[in-house]
């Protein structure tokens, strides 16, 4: 029996684009100051040609569940091979995440 | 030297008495074809109290044997650029001044013509000799006006700088080209002249008439520091197609238009290019004439589009009569070599087919697999909430 084909009636469903990837402790390395100096993809290391932009966000401190406060330190790293990226490190966390852009 | 101004006086009334010369010595207008005013009067109309601007129905009073002839305003101007397109082959900066004028830039043209009274003959060949050109040459646009004005038909009064100020102090101030109200109050006032206007000070002046009587003022001195504005030249391929006899179908008028859209096409200067505007002239045997401009909202390169159009604007045309000669040019020529069309346009085929294969692949997944790329909030400092992906919807 075929399934029923209707779709059931519903709001567009809104999937979010550039979703950071997490990066392990040892895939990124740091300098001076704690701006990264190098970042490890795919197993390969590449080293950060310049930092075009530094900013921090701090941002929904009234949150307290599954999500928490937001406080971040981004990078737009300027990599050896000319791609941009755009790294931050979880001030809550600790950890480092990666985004396409 | 450095500026020439070619003057025909009473322009639409000269055109008409190229073909109509039993009325030149009679009292004759042409009345304007917005309305029953006389736009140009006959030197003997003049003389019966009949002046530019006023009402034909009190022209007709002061001189009821006067000539009145309907203006054609498609012929003049068929005129005017040929006059314009002679001027310029002269001296490539021109500029066309109120009806019936032309100003040329002379600087630089003093070796190209041997002497100054050959570079005279030559701009004054510009225009045919039966409209009564006339020529003033000066170092400033207004004199070099007043000079064409005070010049005899087929010849040249040249002002030098010094002679200006003299020269203008005993000419008309209606030569200043004010509105008629404004004349109508100098002459009130007494100011009859140049040299009277230029008497009085400025400020006084500018105080009555505003910014144009502070302009009229400096005029008046000679001052003139408006420079020449050669007209743009625009790229144009015409056409043109003589009929013995004359055409009487419009059939036939639309055979000949699409000869001339084609002959027109295959011409150099169009070939892989595109085009915004096509001019349709039509003259008949008896001397009238039709013009009609058609501009179309993105340049066209396919010649069915252009047929089309031009088709269509033949079909609906009231015609004056049996044809004589067609003129069809095309103008606007871009550079395009066709047109870059969006990926999903809301039109046509491909639109349908994107459509009927959502709603297929919707049906198959429960939900539409193709997503669109929104901004959600392209301010935000975090990169994740900028953008997101929300299904395809048409």
């Amino acid at each position: 029996m075929e399934p029923d084909p209707r779709t059931a009636a519903g709001a567009h469903r809104l999937r979010p684009l550039n979703e950071p990837v997490r990066l392990r402790r040892t895939e990124v390395e740091t300098g001076a100051g704690g701006a990264p100096r190098a970042v490890v993809l795919r197993g390969r290391r590449h080293t950060v040609a310049s930092v075009d932009e530094t900013w921090r966000v701090d941002d929904e401190w009234w949150r307290s569940t599954a999500g928490g406060p937001l406080s971040r330190q981004y990078f737009r790293l300027v990599l050896e091979d000319g791609r941009a990226v755009t790294v931050y490190r979880d001030l809550v966390e600790g950890g480092w995440w990666m985004q396409r852009y | 030297m450095a500026v020439a101004c070619l003057l025909v006086p009473r322009f639409p009334l000269a055109c008409e008495l190229v073909e109509r010369p039993d009325l030149r010595e009679r009292p004759a207008v042409v009345t304007r074809p917005d309305g029953p005013l006389v736009w140009a009067a006959s030197p003997a109309a003049e003389r019966s109290g009949v002046v530019a601007g006023q009402r034909l129905r009190e022209a007709l009073v002061r001189c009821p044997l006067l000539a009145v002839i309907e203006a054609r305003p498609a012929r003049y101007q068929a005129v005017v650029e040929a006059i314009l397109d002679a001027l310029e082959r002269v001296a490539p900066a021109v500029e066309p001044g109120p009806q019936g004028t032309a100003y040329a830039d002379l600087r630089g043209l003093g070796g190209c013509y041997g002497s100054p009274e050959a570079l005279a003959a030559a701009l004054l060949g510009a225009a045919p000799r039966e409209l009564g050109p006339r020529l003033g040459i000066a170092p400033s646009k207004f004199a070099a006006l007043v000079a064409a004005h005070h010049a005899m038909p087929a010849e040249t009064c040249v002002l030098n700088e010094e002679a200006v100020a003299p020269f203008l102090v005993r000419q008309p101030v209606e030569l200043l080209q004010l509105p008629a109200e404004t004349l109508r109050r100098l002459r009130l006032l007494g100011i009859e002249t140049l040299g009277r206007l230029a008497a009085l000070p400025r400020s006084a002046v500018a105080a009555q008439l505003g910014a144009e009587g502070g302009r009229a003022w400096d005029l008046a001195r000679g001052e003139d520091r408006e420079p020449l504005r050669p007209r743009p030249w625009h790229e144009r391929v015409v056409e043109r197609l003589a009929f013995a006899p004359p055409l009487a179908s419009r059939e036939a008028v639309l055979v000949a238009a699409e000869q001339a859209l084609s002959r027109a096409l295959r011409q150099p200067a169009v070939r892989g290019r595109a085009v915004r505007q096509v001019t349709l002239r039509v003259a008949t045997e008896r001397g009238g004439r039709w013009e009609r401009t058609l501009t179309f909202r993105e340049a066209l390169c396919e010649r069915a589009r252009l047929w089309l159009v031009v088709k269509t604007a033949l079909a609906e045309a009231q015609l004056p009569g049996m044809v004589s000669e067609l003129e069809l040019e095309l103008s606007g020529l871009t550079a395009e070599r066709g047109r870059q069309a969006a990926l999903l346009s809301a039109h046509g085929r491909l639109q349908e087919q994107l459509e009927e294969s959502l709603r297929q692949l919707k049906a198959r997944y429960g939900h539409c697999p193709v997503g669109r790329v929104v901004e959600v909030e392209p301010w935000s400092r975090i990169p994740e909430r900028r953008l997101a992906l929300i299904d395809f919807d048409l």
